[in-house]
């Protein structure tokens, strides 16, 4: 609904004169658009009478001014604006000097008495707010009048009814927002000829107007934003004791109330909200009076359909101090949808949340299960692992004895395979219980001074005839600055060792070739001055490792290729033990490969204490025969043979002369062909000290030739070999041939060393021993060896025949039911000591071969101990010591 | 050769030696020692075979030195090995107890020879 | 040090395996290569036929994925003419056929049969194949010896020995024929077939076994005593040699004292020398100079006796390699290439018999010349030994001169 005065042209101006803002008839009256006027100097398009200045004085103020704008005379009014800005009406009319003020709206109206009907100009109609121009009923007027002007309005007119006299009446309107009064004026009858009408005016001061009109534009908006927000607004009133409610349109729809119910009191104002809600309200908004507290509340309704919705009621409270009324003012908002989603939210938060426990719970029962699982499982390996110790030891010990045996080739050749059968099987229960306790941590490490060459020779010795087997040629690299001792846990050295050359072996196999080639180096650098590392590198030329197996090459149960597990055997554990070893004693393993080509494992293992080697003169001086001069051979023997002889030679084969020289030189021969050999046969027979270096493809030739000689393979020479044989051979100068003796020819045919056929054993050894087939095992290697043996299945039955009877030696299982070995050890000791009885020799036959047991077994009073599986060699170097004794 | 009457046998037949290798003085010697040598481990190995029973080892063991004391000339060292060895392969503990001393004196007589 | 070649692809195999997936016997090629190199897998029908046509190989090992389909290979085989001489069959079966490969062999189907799928036993393999080749080749010896070392031999006895085996074979192959057509003779009902399986089981075939065996024996018998005149006349040569020893060797003894060099002499003056030609000037120095060349093996494991008898070689020009076992000497003779063999009988691990069995089956040592050399009686041994075929027999511990003359003889027999 547009005002008149919107049609009339305004412009808002600032203080200095810049155009704000101007209405669309100002637009037009100006011919521009509003960008380009905006900020412009007012006086550029209209032309005042008057030169204006900045500072508009009063006299311009609430005052039309004449003024020219395109060419037109207008007036313009000049009303003053909040913030220092002014709005220029420009008025079409020329100034006149009327009674009326420029400065009003005024509209105009006939009555007619007898219709009881109006007729309105436009304006009219837009200040009272109605579209009905024409035939318009008093009620309709009345209706826009405030309610207590009503009456004063009827009672104006039933006057004016009757005298026709003019009236004027200060009014006000509903809809207007402002407080400021109309003016109602009845100018009397028309004209005298027409009674029945009564003219008159409604004028309505324009600045109020205009705000008026602004007002209801941002009513219209707020309406609109309550609407679109579907928020209702509504009041209490409090005067005295009751309370009235207003609220409005929304909140009416939102309530699905008629239109008209838009007041009432606390009652009709609560008879929506849902029963279980109503105190609660009803006290909030008590509370809220009582305390001057703004209300705020959430609370659910019951539409006239049943349906319920949730609503957010918030109220803002108020005191007018003059009609000591107080007023909470407010807003309600439908929240149903929110309340809805909020609802689900928490259902499925509810939801979420038992199923997170109900999960949680699941996972904290798996990951028990599998803990437990997990320690089942090592329990039952290590158990296993025992279980099966114990009779693979038996069967081991079964088949030594009958190695002892006299054996067709055949046979002995099946023996032979069950035996490295029985014995691949222990080692491979070795792993796993070692896995176990590397993983459980309870492998501790035995550190004491060893000697790093022997163990390296030890290694060689026993792979030497497994690689030969094979077809793998082995070569040895020893660091001639290798310490000659070293601290370190030497077992599990020689265990990392083991495996990483077993498994070069093992895998060094390659299809593309015949032979094979493991190389080990052992060296020792400096770090600092305080630790030096042994580094160990152990090489293949085999199938290589893929780079995705070379990153799990470290857990257990892992070989390069589940194939090459039927192809190359092996429990996977192997590798798995070097790793936790190598990182145990501090040490790291880097592994390099590549596919088909080979791998190379290199091992360093910091060594804090170590003994530097010594220099040990055996010889003046040392001649070395060898048809190759310079050849990392040569020059490794050269580096080793300088801690032995300061003097070393070299001549080609072919100056060595045969003949016993006579002095204290030692020769070394080395052979490296079927050429040297054949040069060597035109020699006549080497009767001299010589120690030979061969080269080991022609070993059986090398060793056919020099049956009696000492020789050595040049490719795996360590200090440990080469240092045992130049002393060997050194000693040997003085049991030279000729010193052969008459004597050495006289034979013994009586004296019977061997324990076989002897009566001398006579006393009875005592076998303590849980297991049957053990008990008989050792039954039969005893008896083998000579000796007489009696049987106790238990500690307990142990005991009781050591007591009653005589005995020569004890020998006793650790673990057994009842009383194990080490507490009839102990019994046996305390009643030795009471009875002051000479304390006899206790044998443990131990199951496990580690260290901590066999110093346990000492320390409870046990004279020695063998570890399974008992061999008859191992029987036979105890008894011999022990024995008698 | 025959071996079969003792009597005809010597202890150290020169002759042998020279017909396979001629006058080489030292190989001979050599050869000779090295027999020595062999015998003396060998003699000791039968010893320990006869006490313990083990009369197969014994036949084996007699069989080695045999070819070696035919080689070098021992021919009456040859002959008790010989007689040794039938009497190992007939379990006849008591010839070979006798043989084995026999065998252990010639040996003597036989190194006698060889330091002459 | 070097790994046997595992090529299965000799040209004249005296064993083939066929059969139609060669990875599956990857296991089964290795033993068996490992027994014998002249052997050779094949997986191509028309290349078992060819092959078997061309070399007639002495063991046909068959090792289809069943034993219906291996049958059905040999009785292809068969119809086709492929299997007309001689020869072992052996059925390499799988482990859940074992029952019906065991029936096969009681039936004649096959010789015998061999679980290779597991493979438990590696060594029965071997000793199934050790046997067949044994079997197959016992009448093939009979001509070897013949052709090879006894050349020299009446040709009334060679004839006989052929004639005993032939009659062998063709008598093996007749109650073979009798047996199969036993096999195959059926009733008229079922009641009547169990009737004749019964009969046949209870009472025909061990009277057929009994009749095999009896005529095997008396065939062996035959071949012994035909043998054994062979052999005879070997030791006679032996004895010979041995008997002229004394007489060489005092000659010799009076040429070193008159002259310093004698050696050059002394076997030229030898008249008594089993079927030596006359030796003049001319030949004796082409001969040496052959014999310079000589690449020979001692196989002694007395060392004292095996330097001698090398360096008495060595002496002579030769080049000598000398082993103390044989299993070395078989090592190295399957590798290098050898003009002699002096080879000791009693050795441990492998005596010098089964020494020269194993040398036999080394391609290029079929004929090789032995000289064996042992101080033992043991007629029987030796005999035996002969039958592989022996070049000479020295008595140890010999000269020097009946060494050489050996080594002569040798030399101009080939």
């Amino acid at each position: 609904m547009k005002l008149d005065i919107t049609k009339t042209p305004a412009v808002l101006i600032s203080q200095n004169l810049a155009i704000l803002d101007l209405n669309d008839a100002a637009l037009s009256l100006f011919n521009k658009q509003p960008d380009a006027l905006r900020a412009t100097p007012i006086d550029q398009y209209i032309k005042f009478s008057k030169e204006i200045s900045n500072n508009l004085s009063d006299q311009w103020l609430n005052h039309t001014v004449a003024a020219m704008v395109s060419n037109k005379q207008v007036n313009i009014a000049f009303l003053p604006q909040e913030q220092n800005t002014y709005l220029l009406m420009i008025l079409d009319q020329p100034a006149c000097t009327a009674a009326t003020p420029q400065n009003y709206v005024t509209g105009s109206w006939m009555y007619n008495i007898s219709e009881k009907a109006f007729q309105l100009s436009n304006t009219c109609a837009a200040l009272l707010a109605l579209d009905q121009k024409t035939a318009v009923p008093i009620e309709r007027i009345l209706n826009s009048f405030r309610e207590i002007d009503r009456a004063l309005v009827l009672n104006a007119f039933k006057e004016a009814d009757l005298d026709k006299k003019p009236f004027c009446l200060e009014v006000h309107t509903d809809h207007s927002l402002d407080s400021s009064a109309m003016q109602f004026i009845c100018q009397g009858l028309q004209d005298e000829s027409t009674p029945d009408i009564l003219k008159g005016i409604l004028k309505r001061n324009v600045y109020s107007q205009v705000l008026n009109c602004k007002l209801y534009e941002q009513n219209e908006r707020r309406r609109r934003a309550l609407e679109g927000g579907r928020i209702g607004t509504w009041s209490a009133a409090k005067s005295s004791q009751s309370l009235y409610f207003r609220w409005d349109d929304q909140t009416c729809k939102l309530l699905h109330l008629p239109l008209k119910e838009n007041h009432g009191d606390l009652a009709s104002w609560l008879a929506q909200i849902h029963p279980q809600d109503v105190q609660s309200v009803k006290d909030a908004i008590e509370h809220s009076f009582n305390t001057n507290l703004d209300f705020e509340r959430e609370y659910r309704c019951i539409l006239q359909n049943g349906e319920s919705i949730y609503l957010y009621a918030k109220g803002v409270l108020s005191c007018d101090s003059a009609s000591g009324t107080t007023f909470l003012d407010g807003v309600i908002i439908d929240h149903t949808s929110i309340y809805e989603a909020r609802t689900k939210l928490e259902e499925s938060n509810l939801l979420l949340e038992a199923k997170v426990k109900s999960r949680t719970a699941e996972l904290n029962q798996a990951v028990k299960h599998a803990e437990m699982a997990s320690q089942s499982k090592s329990e039952f390996l290590s158990m296993m692992s025992h279980e099966l110790r114990t009779p693979m030891n038996a069967i081991i010990g079964a088949l030594d004895l009958l190695t002892h045996q006299d054996n067709s080739f055949e046979e002995q050749e099946l023996l032979d395979t069950a035996a490295i059968a029985a014995n691949n099987l222990v080692s491979i229960l070795n792993d796993i219980l070692d896995i176990n306790k590397i993983e459980a941590g309870k492998l501790e490490l035995d550190c004491y001074d060893f000697d790093v060459s022997k163990m390296l020779n030890n290694i060689i010795v026993i792979f030497g005839p497994i690689a030969e087997q094979k077809g793998v040629k082995l070569k040895v690299v020893e660091a001639k600055d290798m310490p000659s001792e070293l601290n370190g846990d030497e077992n599990r050295i020689r265990q990392v060792m083991f495996n990483l050359v077993s498994n070069a072996i093992k895998f060094s196999v390659n299809d593309s070739k015949d032979n094979g080639l493991v190389s080990i180096e052992l060296s020792c650098t400096k770090v600092n001055s305080l630790v030096s590392k042994l580094v160990i590198v152990v090489k293949d030329d085999g199938i290589g490792i893929d780079e995705d197996t070379l990153k799990k090459l470290f857990t257990p149960f892992t070989q390069a290729d589940k194939s090459t597990t039927r192809r190359f055997g092996g429990t996977g554990l192997g590798l798995a033990i070097c790793g936790r070893l190598v990182e145990l004693m501090g040490g790291g393993i880097v592994v390099n490969s590549e596919l088909n080509v080979g791998s190379e494992f290199a091992v360093n293992i910091p060594i804090w204490n170590f003994k530097t080697r010594q220099k040990a003169l055996l010889y003046p001086c040392i001649n070395i025969y060898s048809n190759e001069h310079h050849s990392d051979h040569i020059e490794q023997l050269l580096d080793k043979l300088s801690f032995y002889c300061d003097n070393v030679t070299q001549q080609p084969i072919g100056h060595l002369s045969t003949k016993a020289s006579g002095s204290h030189c030692l020769d070394i021969l080395i052979v490296r062909s079927m050429t040297d050999i054949h040069e060597l046969d035109t020699k006549p027979v080497i009767t001299q000290k010589v120690l030979i270096l061969y080269q080991q493809d022609i070993l059986s030739q090398v060793k056919e030739r020099f049956k009696s000689a000492f020789k050595l393979d040049i490719d795996t020479l360590t200090f440990f070999t080469l240092e045992k044989y130049l002393t060997q051979l050194k000693e040997q100068t003085s049991i030279a041939p000729e010193t052969l003796q008459e004597d050495d020819f006289i034979v013994d045919l009586d004296t019977n060393l061997e324990p076989n056929n002897t009566t001398s054993h006579e006393l009875p050894l005592l076998i303590v021993e849980d297991n049957e087939f053990n008990q008989k095992l050792m039954v039969k290697q005893l008896s083998r060896l000579g000796y007489n043996c009696e049987l106790a299945s238990d500690g307990i039955q142990g005991l009781k025949m050591w007591q009653s009877g005589d005995y020569a030696l004890v020998l006793t299982d650790c673990h057994m039911p009842g009383m194990d070995g080490f507490e009839l050890t102990k019994h046996i000791r305390k009643l030795e000591d009471k009875d002051k009885k000479q304390a006899i020799p206790i044998i443990a036959v131990t199951g496990a071969a580690m260290k901590g047991d066999q110093e346990y077994c000492l320390s409870v009073g046990m004279s020695d101990f063998i570890s399974k599986p008992v061999t008859l060699a191992k029987f036979k170097n105890a008894l011999e010591r022990w024995y008698g004794n | 050769m025959e071996i079969s009457i003792l009597e005809n046998l010597q202890t150290l037949n020169e002759d042998v030696m020279r017909e396979l290798l001629g006058d080489d003085i030292d190989e001979i010697k050599s050869f000779r020692q090295q027999f020595l040598v062999q015998a003396k481990g060998s003699l000791q190995k039968i010893a320990g075979h006869y006490r313990q029973d083990n009369l197969k080892e014994i036949k084996e063991e007699a069989h080695y030195l045999k070819t070696s004391a035919k080689a070098i000339g021992a021919e009456r060292c040859a002959y008790y090995l010989q007689a040794l060895e039938d009497a190992a392969l007939d379990l006849e503990k008591q010839k070979c107890r006798a043989y084995i001393e026999s065998l252990s004196i010639e040996i003597k007589n036989v190194f006698r020879a060889c330091n002459n | 040090m070097t790994r046997k070649e595992v090529e299965h692809v000799e040209r004249h195999p005296k064993v083939v395996l066929l059969c139609d997936d060669v990875e599956e016997l990857a296991g089964v090629t290795d033993v068996i290569s490992s027994q014998i190199t002249a052997f050779r897998t094949l997986n191509n029908f028309s290349d078992m036929h060819e092959v078997i046509v061309d070399s007639t190989p002495l063991v046909i090992i068959i090792a289809m994925s069943t034993v219906s389909k291996s049958v059905e290979l040999y009785s292809r085989l068969a119809k086709e003419g492929a299997l007309d001489y001689p020869h072992e069959n052996i059925l390499l079966c799988e482990n859940r056929e074992s029952g019906i490969g065991f029936r096969c062999c009681m039936k004649n189907i096959f010789r015998d049969y061999f679980i290779y799928k597991p493979m438990y036993e590696n060594y029965r393999l071997r000793m199934i194949l050790h046997n067949a080749l044994l079997r197959s080749k016992e009448a093939h010896d009979i001509t070897n010896i013949r052709e090879e070392h006894f050349g020299r031999i009446d040709e009334d006895l060679k004839q006989l020995i052929d004639d005993a085996a032939e009659y062998h074979q063709s008598a093996e192959q007749t109650l073979k024929d009798a047996r199969e057509n036993l096999q195959q003779a059926a009733g008229i009902n079922e009641v009547q077939t169990a009737l004749i399986q019964d009969l046949k089981a209870q009472h025909i075939d061990p009277l057929l076994d009994k009749l095999e065996s009896q005529l095997a024996d008396s065939v062996s018998e035959l071949t012994k005593r035909l043998k054994n005149k062979q052999f005879s006349v070997a030791e006679l040569s032996a004895l010979l040699t041995e008997k002229s020893i004394p007489h060489t060797s005092q000659h010799a003894v009076q040429l070193k004292e008159s002259k310093p060099e004698p050696k050059r002499e002394a076997p030229s003056k030898n008249e008594g020398f089993l079927d030596l030609p006359p030796i003049n000037d001319n030949n004796m120095a082409r001969s040496e100079q052959r014999l310079k060349n000589s690449k020979i093996m001692v196989v002694e494991d007395n060392e004292i006796y095996r330097e001698m008898i090398s360096k008495i070689l060595r002496d002579e020009g030769h080049e000598v390699e000398s082993v103390g076992s044989g299993l070395t000497a078989i090592k190295m003779l399957r590798k290098h290439k050898y003009d002699l063999i002096f080879m000791d009988l009693f050795m441990p691990e492998l005596d010098g018999y089964n020494t020269t069995k194993n040398i036999r089956n080394i391609p290029n040592c079929k004929s090789i010349p032995i000289i064996a050399l042992t101080s033992n009686k043991n007629k029987d041994l030796i005999r035996k030994w002969a039958s592989l075929g022996l070049a000479a027999y020295i008595a140890k511990p010999s000269t020097k001169q009946s060494i050489l003359k050996a080594v002569e003889k040798c030399n101009l027999a080939h």
